[in-house]
């Protein structure tokens, strides 16, 4: 993988406004055909740095590269790359076919080659159908399937979606998550996302940099990402986990919540972080940590039920356990033993 | 229950519509449909007779064809660059001044209070021979007489009416740049298009409806205007409307005066039916 020249380049990017810093300096290699997404709550500086990379926000330091080549300081118009808005932007005097067929209007391609680029792009995105609908006429997943029709009809190197799915119901969402995998696919394109959403970006993406306050805090695998969280902040936003407060001495925790476990490390705050699914209900073995909860809520969602509990010094802890483990003990007011496997658990050092 | 309702805020919606339309189909469209009919009179001295000829109208033609090109000239000359002007304050209202953008709207806005006469009045004061500018140019020693080629002119006509319709056209055009979507000019950019480009391809085709309706504005009260000419323009090259005024006032002959209104009418709805649709032409996605 390093031996591949990277597609995408970020150095040292940065943008200030005035004081505030809305891109701390990012640097980040995007490898050919890579599904990239740039993960991080609203306010986090991650659409900033997508339309720094497209072209619509000068950065105030650092360059970008678009296959070897410095883009820093060219304009949209003249970069490799293709932008999905997120609120699409489709061009309301104008059908659909005229949308899609803009781009290559603008670059004199000769009327027959022109069409048969727009028809070929309509089929792919399932819009054949309503080629001559007015831009306003259509639904939102429609609209969505035009933006990306206009954007990918140019071949960019680079496809930048930002926040594409945000505007569309759930059940909408969910299969435009497979279009997009089976299009990234299908084109081998390169693709970067945008997203809030760690469900979308899971499904979608190989690679994720999670972004807090302007900076990228961890990048990775989803995977990676998901069981080595780099910080609580990262372990909360990717997926569910509980994080329990305690504190270390002579290679001892004790968790706020009432457990102890032994952990070698420097003495003082920690948190140690599990995921729902790691923990089970009343362990035996005694190889596990285990603790006392007070189950508030249950909740049965076929094969998985999820306890909502109460530690003894009142922190929620959430648990996933599988429907068949469940005893009708198990409601709420019930004392309940809950454990984990000591691998599973992640001790972070508090900063 | 449901049905009352409706019967009600029909009724409701009838008295609303009322008093407007008592006021514009009486005192419009009926003083509109004598002076149409009466057109057709004959007048001879000091006397109006019914009568059905359309020796008017070839009258106008015959006598006041010159000065109808003239004015619909100079109104398509003041609508163009009045509606050019506004388009660009418009547009950097909307698009690039931010904040400062709300006050030069504002400001521009609160010239609409100035009253029509005020306003020509100023002009003169500007432009006139003992006017802001020659004084300040004689006494800046620059000039020894004053000029006289600022006042009683067409130029003088078309900066006083420019200014006078300035905010009328800037508030159709202000109000349908506020419906053009940001993300679509970054999205043409992005497709590869130059500045100039997307204000041709996307900026303008959406606000073409507010377009034609500024240039109309600007074109209907620039080429119907007689006191502008009278003030400010040179007497030697007077406008329609002041050969109209003279017919019914002192000429006192109404058939020919309404015969020269309808002609001004009739021609002015022909131009702007023709630019409209140059302009549909013009902007049409390719």
């Amino acid at each position: 993988m390093p031996a591949e020249v990277p597609l995408l380049k970020l150095d040292g990017l940065t943008k200030r406004y005035g004081d505030h810093v809305a891109v701390a300096p990012t640097s980040l290699s995007i490898q050919p055909r890579d599904f990239f997404a740039i993960l991080g709550p609203s306010g986090c500086g991650k659409t900033t740095l997508l339309r720094m990379i497209g072209g619509f926000v000068q950065p105030s330091g650092g360059t970008v590269q678009i296959g070897g080549a410095d883009v820093t300081r060219l304009g949209p118009e003249r970069r490799p790359t293709g932008m999905v808005f997120q609120n699409y932007g489709l061009f309301q005097h104008m059908t659909v076919r005229q949308n899609i067929a803009y781009g290559l209007k603008l670059r004199r391609e000769p009327k027959a080659r022109m069409d048969a680029a727009v028809d070929e792009m309509m089929a792919l995105v399932h819009l054949d159908h309503l080629a001559e609908r007015a831009a306003p006429e259509l639904s939102g997943g429609q609209r969505q399937r035009v933006a990306l029709a206009r954007a990918l009809i140019l071949k960019p190197k680079v496809l930048l979606l930002d926040e594409p799915l945000a505007a569309l119901d759930l059940k909408l969402r969910k299969t435009m998550h497979r279009e997009l995998r089976a299009l990234h696919q299908a084109i081998g394109g390169t693709f970067i996302l945008v997203s809030h959403d760690q469900s979308e970006v899971m499904t979608l993406a190989n690679r994720v940099a999670v972004m807090e306050h302007g900076a990228v805090v961890q990048e990775g695998s989803p995977r990676d990402i998901y069981m080595r969280p780099a910080n609580v902040f990262v372990s909360g936003f990717i997926g569910e986990a509980n994080t329990l407060r305690g504190s270390r001495r002579d290679g001892r925790i004790e968790l706020a919540g009432g457990a102890s476990l032994a952990h070698a490390g420097r003495d003082g705050a920690v948190s140690v972080v599990l995921r729902p699914e790691q923990l089970e209900l009343e362990p035996i073995e005694p190889a596990r940590v285990s603790l006392e909860a007070e189950v508030t809520d249950l909740i049965f969602l076929g094969p998985f039920t999820h306890l909502h509990c109460t530690l003894a010094n009142g922190d929620a802890l959430l648990v996933h356990v599988e429907s068949r483990h469940v005893a009708a003990a198990h409601r709420p007011g019930a004392r309940i033993r809950l454990g984990w496997k000591a691998d599973d658990q992640l001790v972070l050092d508090a900063s | 229950m449901t049905a009352r309702k409706i019967g009600s805020s029909q009724i409701v919606t009838a008295l609303m519509l009322l008093p407007a339309a008592a006021i514009f189909l009486g005192l419009f469209v009926g003083s509109l449909a004598f002076f149409f009919v009466q057109s057709f009179w004959k007048a001879s001295t000091f006397k109006v007779t019914p009568d059905f000829r359309p020796g008017n109208y070839l009258d106008v033609v015959t006598n006041y064809g010159e000065v109808l090109l003239y004015t619909l000239g100079v109104g398509v000359l003041v609508a163009s660059l009045t509606t050019t002007l506004a388009f660009f304050f418009a547009y950097a209202v909307r698009f690039a001044l931010g904040r400062l953008g709300d006050l030069m709207l504002a400001i521009a806005l609160t010239t609409l209070f100035g009253g029509y006469l005020v306003k020509i009045y100023a002009w003169r004061t500007i432009l006139g021979s003992d006017g802001i500018i020659n004084s300040a140019l004689i006494n800046l020693g620059l000039i020894d007489r004053p000029l006289s080629f600022l006042l009683f002119n067409l130029g003088a006509v078309v900066v006083t009416l420019t200014h006078y319709l300035l905010p009328l056209a800037i508030l159709p055009l202000y109000g349908a740049l506020r419906d053009v979507d940001e993300t679509e000019l970054a999205a043409a950019r992005d497709m590869g298009a130059s500045r100039s480009r997307v204000m041709l391809d996307i900026v303008l085709p959406q606000v073409r409806p507010a377009l034609m309706a500024s240039f109309s504005v600007c074109f209907l009260l620039a080429a119907g205007d007689y006191v502008t000419p009278a003030m400010v323009g040179s007497p030697g090259n007077a406008m329609f409307g002041n050969f109209i005024q003279s017919q019914f006032g002192l000429r006192m002959n109404t058939p020919s005066g309404a015969a020269m209104s309808f002609t001004l009418i009739g021609t002015s709805l022909v131009l702007l039916t023709l630019i409209g649709a140059g302009l549909r032409k013009g902007l049409q996605p390719r």
